[in-house]
């Protein structure tokens, strides 16, 4: 019965993990600037890496290894957040703009124009 | 013409290489010539012969050790060469690049830093000292001593590390993996050993064994050093820059 | 006999060798250079070598970056045709 839910739990959060990650890949390539970008690639590492090695440490069942997991996920979760947060911070300093999905098409001369 | 003549070669040196690979006894086969020579010796005897139970760290010490002293001078020649083109940092003439930039330091990243640098440590100087039970040794040990230097020089700027670690004391700590090798090697010297032995047979039968790995964990401890203080002087040697 | 990880690890370890040369942006070039070392930590792993995986992993992609990046930066970062 234990080994029945342990064995749930981690094809649960092993998903969990999966899904993360494919979906941080997946906004990786396809999302258009330097925030949107990063806000998809930290969400992989975060909660793809930090529920993979939950995964693992239930796996283990929180032996001496299990736990070494836990400390694993706690410094990915710490460091990629930071690393994000300084990239972010540094390409705002350096004055890339944000994207912004409602480019003004119609300039204001062109609709001068329009109108007349 | 020119470009023709190229293919053939290159089309020569292909089926060179594709005969070699054909020659060559298949992979994993335990009738190779390396599985049969001379490691069912490293195998059977590494462990007792080469003094630590992490059968790598005993090879590369202990049988392997002039190719090991070797590689450590390679280091040490490389910092040589990198100082003698680049220079040394001076504290007081010079600053780093990142310094320099428009963009201050972020709180977080400092506090993060800050929270991180000396577990960062403490885990490279585990590896330095438990290379000779499990995986790990004093290169691993040194570049992760090296990156963690790199890390605070990044985040707490280039005066406190460059004062920190001055060069009265880099410069031993640069010098401790060849000078590390060479104070084991003589001591078996004056043991009167083989440059490199580290059973001696001078000490008492008992504490052989404790000496032996005394010598192990010193020349790990002084190749981590050395390599860590190379990679952290070969940074800031790169990372300087004139102050106005 | 490969079992299918090694098999993915060795392409994608290709795939990068291949990224590395043929990229023009040199910071691009040392970014994927990265990955190729992280890669290759894995595949020594595989091989179950954890002492080179450990120093792939510290060296190769940690320092070397970082000094890659640092002379990039003091230089020009476009390879020119």
């Amino acid at each position: 019965m234990l080994d029945i839910i342990i064995n749930t739990l981690v094809i649960i959060f092993s998903c969990l993990g999966i899904f993360f990650f494919l979906v941080g890949t997946l906004g990786l390539v396809r999302l258009p600037d330097v925030y949107t970008r990063l806000h998809a690639s930290t969400k992989c590492d975060t909660l793809g890496a930090g529920s993979i090695l939950f995964a693992l440490a239930i796996y283990e069942r929180f032996s001496v290894n299990g736990l070494k997991m836990i400390v694993l996920a706690f410094l990915v979760m710490v460091m990629s957040s930071t690393t994000g947060h300084a990239i972010s911070r540094a390409a705002y300093k350096v004055g890339i703009t944000p994207w912004r999905k409602s480019v003004p098409t119609v300039f204001p001369e062109e609709e001068g124009e329009n109108v007349t | 013409m020119k470009k023709g003549l190229v293919v053939f070669a290159l089309f020569l040196l292909w089926i060179l290489l594709v005969y070699t690979v054909i020659v060559l006894p298949p992979m994993g086969s335990p009738e190779n010539p390396t599985n049969t020579h001379i490691i069912p010796r490293y195998l059977e005897k590494g462990v007792e012969e080469g003094g630590a139970h992490n059968l790598v760290t005993g090879i590369i010490l202990n049988y392997r050790g002039f190719d090991t002293m070797g590689e450590v001078t390679v280091i040490f020649v490389a910092l040589t060469c990198v100082l003698a083109v680049l220079g040394r940092e001076n504290i007081l003439r010079h600053t780093s690049k990142a310094e320099v930039s428009s963009v201050e330091k972020s709180v977080i990243v400092k506090c993060v830093v800050r929270f991180l640098a000396p577990f960062i440590i403490l885990f490279a100087f585990y590896i330095i000292l438990h290379g000779a039970e499990s995986p790990g040794g004093g290169f691993q040990g040194g570049a992760i001593l090296g990156a963690s230097v790199i890390i605070i020089t990044l985040t707490f700027g280039f005066a406190l590390v460059a004062k920190k670690l001055s060069l009265k004391y880099r410069v031993l700590f640069e010098s401790a993996g060849p000078l590390s090798f060479f104070i084991a090697g003589m001591v078996a010297i004056f043991c009167g050993q083989n440059f490199l032995t580290y059973l001696l047979p001078c000490v008492a039968h008992t504490y052989q064994d404790f000496v032996r790995h005394l010598l192990l964990i010193m020349v790990e401890i002084g190749i981590g050093v050395g390599g860590g203080a190379a990679i952290s002087s070969i940074f800031l040697a790169m990372e300087k820059v004139e102050k106005e | 006999m490969l079992r299918s990880l090694d098999v993915i690890l060795l392409v994608f370890l290709l795939v990068t060798a291949v990224g590395v040369v043929r990229t023009k942006d040199l910071l691009g070039a040392s970014i994927i250079f990265s990955a190729y070392s992280f890669t290759m930590a894995i595949v020594w792993q595989q091989l179950s070598a954890p002492d080179l995986a450990l120093t792939e992993a510290a060296v190769g992609a940690g320092v070397t970056t970082v000094l890659f990046l640092i002379t990039i930066s003091r230089t020009v970062r476009r390879e020119d045709e």
